[in-house]
């Protein structure tokens, strides 16, 4: 018997995975860099997979990709620093 | 017609409007962030001790019940760009329902918290809890209230809906944004 799992069902069981991972970070200083690197890519495959920017126009798949970079490197410096 | 279909493939899911309003969101978030994590830099062992009260039980089980509900609503429009009305129902229906325990755990988190005589005058790291995850909140309940009314109106217009989605997974990456900060860092 052929089992598929639909590309948004496996979506969600990394997203789900990757919150659970964040789990075992919890309380040490750098650990924030594993806390917000996890938060990048859930927020990546949230935009990019359910709200489909994985199909828009490459101007806005930069963008996005920018602005998440940037505000979550942003907040991990001002949190190290 | 040229210029048309080039201007069609620059309009990202759900039109160019929602993700102007989604990114300028995300700054207004993204600030408010920045601006508690310089607060908590002057006010470590406040923000700390503040950050230990936090429910960080409640917010992983919300934060999976936003994630899985934006996945009902990923599904919802897979199933209405099919014209298979039925499953986009019953998964617009989910997306609901999940949003609803969403807003039944947050206000189990806030009541704990005035129970034990936590406001958002206590300090200013409640201040910046209380605001950030009370907009939040609002944010949660409007898509709800459009998701409500796209469930049981008969205006089933695809590119409406696609930005009602558009707007639900945008609470969903708020959420993301605010989870590892405000509940997990300190």
């Amino acid at each position: 018997m052929k089992i598929t799992v639909e590309r948004n069902t496996l979506i969600l069981l990394i997203l789900i995975s990757l919150t659970l991972l964040t789990s075992f970070f919890i309380h040490s200083k750098y650990s924030v860099i594993a806390i917000l690197f996890l938060a990048f890519n859930k927020i990546n495959l949230v935009a990019f997979q359910f709200m489909e920017l994985k199909n828009a126009h490459r101007i806005w798949k930069v963008a996005f990709l920018l602005f998440a970079s940037f505000l979550l490197i942003l907040l991990g410096l001002l949190f190290l620093i | 017609m040229k210029n048309n279909s080039k201007i069609k493939t620059l309009e990202p899911p759900g039109g160019i409007l929602i993700w102007i309003v989604i990114f300028v969101e995300l700054m207004t978030f993204g600030i408010a962030l920045i601006f508690f994590l310089l607060n908590g830099k002057e006010n470590q062992s406040l923000y700390h001790a503040s950050a230990l009260q936090l429910n960080k039980s409640l917010a992983f089980v919300n934060t999976i019940v936003l994630l899985t509900s934006g996945y009902t609503m990923a599904e919802a429009i897979r199933f209405l760009k099919k014209s298979m009305m039925n499953k986009f129902k019953m998964y617009t229906l989910s997306t609901i329902l999940l949003g609803v325990l969403f807003i039944v755990i947050k206000f189990i988190e806030y009541y704990t918290k005035f129970q034990h005589n936590i406001s958002f005058n206590s300090n200013s790291f409640f201040s910046y809890y209380f605001m950030l995850t009370g907009f939040h909140l609002l944010h949660v309940i409007f898509g709800l209230v459009l998701l409500s009314y796209f469930y049981f109106s008969y205006n089933k217009k695809n590119e409406d809906i696609e930005a009602t989605a558009a707007f639900w997974h945008m609470c969903d990456l708020i959420w993301l944004l605010i989870f590892p900060v405000i509940y997990l860092i300190f």
